[in-house]
């Protein structure tokens, strides 16, 4: 994409991208420009995403990553201003301009869904709603909702199947376990979510997305308020969730990123700098700015 | 002594008076209030003694108010003011629901703002604006085109006729109800409206985020969010219904006996008020009518403090 545009950073930099076969791809933003209004946040982003691997995202604050993740699951769809362009490509199909892939998409889903998880009928008619149940997100603020803590976990699961009493338990309590919550919170599933201190609440959102079980899970920071007990006990979760989902994290912790993450991509000022596997983007960053920022120079 | 001591160290000098004095005044400013309302109690209380006395509990039950031989009782206003509220509000309720959640949720957000300017300036109108369109346009169109064709195929004898029997002119508990509903729904609307806007923006994208559809999003996320406010909404708007007094005087038809169907003209207690209060001449008259005002006050009163109520058993 030739874009000329004003906003864009003077410095033209270079690109330093090694990323995974691309038949490993879930998803993928390839050329990706992001628009608040008037306001270019993403320049010609490019994240290729490999199945069952946690990829990081990392660079200084305002950067765009929370930008690059909302984009990817089309949450700024709700706000009219707000428009991409370029392609983001899950599974084959281009979710960003073609309807028709939507649609396909969509076929395929409801057809190759087993008895048991057939998609409930009102809500086959929508193509954004379809998308965002494959690829769910945890963002960076907690929002825990207006219910119980168990029905927080269960909304979600709710929407799309039909649970028995004692397969929903199951799923909740499994959930919270995943996100290191259950323990504080089994004797009182039925207080309100509302009642939680801001870990608790952002480990219950983490519950809450890997409840439903998406294919591609995105993670906005889940442990910037956590402490270390917490966060290690998340961190295991994530290895562990690799091995069924995606897993794409933005996060501000350095050492998270180098533990957990398979690849990372280091962005600076709406563009991606540098991406490739985590070890080599760490040991041997290629470009100055990554490694001025992964050696704590700048950022 | 202390202000001395005070002044020689290296601390700022805090003037002692002024916070006195600031404390006093907010005191005192609680204290008239409380004082106004114990007065305007106190003064409605001896001011409707004598009607109480005389006619005792049949001042509530009985419909009989006739000025000529002095015998006032209320029950004819009392279950007026009840049923128009009541009606204006299962009307207005939905709809309002229906305007905030449109603003808020559906509508393209170029028109959105104006429209929702529009419905507040439509919630500043004043009631006597309303009453007048309602009696000069709407009660005779509902009389002509509603009223008449319901009451000609209705029955003799039937449920239907029961219902909607009385004077085809427009001017009954009805109409007064739905001028009522009217009036109330631009200013439900815009409350409602305020109030989901409070909804965080992150916990509704985290609702669409699951893939909710905006349904979804309104019914198990956004109402139960501001539960607490719907139901100050209601008493809110209930409230205005219950005290409005010049639309509905234009168009309830101000008859005082108990309304036999929902096209009956009627009245309410605040009608009744407005209606009488100048022609009052008999003491009796006087003092039925501000016994009146009281049953008014204690209504509305009942009505917000059950909204109190409601409110505390809905802690989050
Ligand atoms: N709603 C919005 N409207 C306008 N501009 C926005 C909006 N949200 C973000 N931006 C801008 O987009 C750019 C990228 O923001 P983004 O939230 O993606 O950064 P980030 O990398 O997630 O930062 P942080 O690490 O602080 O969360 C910033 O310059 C910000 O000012
Ligand atoms: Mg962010």
């Amino acid at each position: 994409m030739n874009d000329v545009s004003i906003a864009a950073p003077t410095q033209a930099e270079e690109q330093y991208m090694v990323a995974p076969a691309r038949e490993n791809l879930v998803i993928e933003a390839r050329k990706l420009d992001f628009f608040y209004g008037k306001n270019q946040s993403l320049y010609g982003v490019d994240l290729p995403v490999e199945r069952n691997k946690i990829t990081a995202l990392i660079g200084p604050s305002g950067c765009g990553k929370s930008t690059l993740l909302r984009a990817l699951n089309r949450i700024y769809d709700l706000y009219p201003g707000q428009h991409a362009v370029g392609r983001i490509v899950l599974d084959g199909n281009d979710m960003l301009t073609d309807r028709k892939s939507l649609q396909r998409l969509r076929d395929r889903n409801s057809t190759g869904a087993t008895v048991d998880e057939e998609p409930q009928a009102s809500r086959a008619g929508s193509d954004l709603t379809q998308l965002r149940a494959r690829v769910g997100m945890v963002f960076q603020k907690p929002t825990p909702f207006p219910m119980s803590i168990y029905d927080n976990v269960a909304f979600g699961v709710k929407l799309y199947h039909r649970k028995s009493k004692s397969e929903m338990d199951a799923i909740v309590e499994r959930s919270l376990r995943r996100a290191a919550l259950w323990d504080e919170v089994k004797d009182k599933l039925n207080k309100s979510g509302l009642g939680l201190s801001g870990g608790q609440q952002q480990r219950l959102c983490v519950a809450r997305g890997i409840a439903v079980e998406p294919e591609v899970l995105l993670l906005d920071e889940p442990a910037s308020a956590l402490d270390p007990i917490s966060t290690a006990k998340l961190e295991e979760t994530l290895m562990e969730l690799k091995r069924d989902f995606t897993i794409v994290i933005v996060t501000h912790n350095l050492q998270q990123a180098a533990r957990i993450s398979d690849y990372t991509g280091f962005m600076f000022l709406g563009k991606m700098i540098e991406f490739g596997p985590t070890e080599d983007l760490f040991s041997n960053p290629r470009a100055q700015r990554t490694r001025d920022y992964v050696t704590g120079r700048f950022g | 002594m202390t202000a001395l001591a005070v002044s020689e160290t290296s601390i700022k000098p805090r003037n002692a008076w002024g916070e006195t004095l600031f404390r006093a005044a907010c005191f005192s400013a609680a204290t008239l209030l409380m004082a106004a309302l114990a007065g305007v109690v106190i003064s409605l209380v001896i001011g409707g003694w004598p009607a109480f006395k005389t006619f005792g509990f049949g001042f509530f039950t009985s419909s009989e108010w006739n000025p000529v031989t002095e015998v006032y009782g209320a029950a004819g206003p009392i279950v007026g003011t009840l049923i128009t509220a009541f009606l204006s509000l299962v009307v207005a309720l939905p709809l309002a629901l229906g305007v905030a959640v449109f603003l808020v949720e559906f509508c393209p957000k170029p028109i959105a703002n104006p429209i929702g300017v529009a419905v507040e300036l439509l919630a500043g109108i004043p009631s006597i604006v309303y009453g007048m369109w309602g009696l000069f346009v709407f009660a005779p169109w509902f009389a002509q085109h509603v009223q008449l064709p319901l009451v000609m195929n209705a029955e003799p004898g039937s449920w239907m006729d029961k219902l909607f029997s009385g004077v085809p002119n427009g001017a009954n508990i009805f109409t007064a109800s739905m001028i009522l509903a009217i009036m109330i729904l631009p200013y439900m609307s815009a409350v409602f409206r305020e109030l989901f806007m409070t909804v965080p923006a992150q916990v509704r994208e985290a609702a669409y985020g699951l893939g909710c559809t905006p349904f979804e999003v309104i019914r198990s996320i956004i109402v139960p969010y501001v539960s607490k406010g719907v139901i100050g909404v209601i008493m809110l708007g209930l409230g205005r219904a219950l005290g409005e007094t010049m639309a509905v005087t234009f168009i309830i038809g101000n008859a005082h006996g108990f309304p036999h169907s929902i096209f009956d003209s009627g009245s309410t207690i605040a009608s009744t008020i407005a209606n009488e209060f100048t022609e009052a001449t008999g003491e009796m008259h006087t003092a039925a009518l501000v016994a009146l005002g009281l049953v008014l006050f204690l209504i509305t009163f009942a009505v917000l403090a059950v909204a109190r109520l409601l409110l505390r058993g809905q802690k989050h």
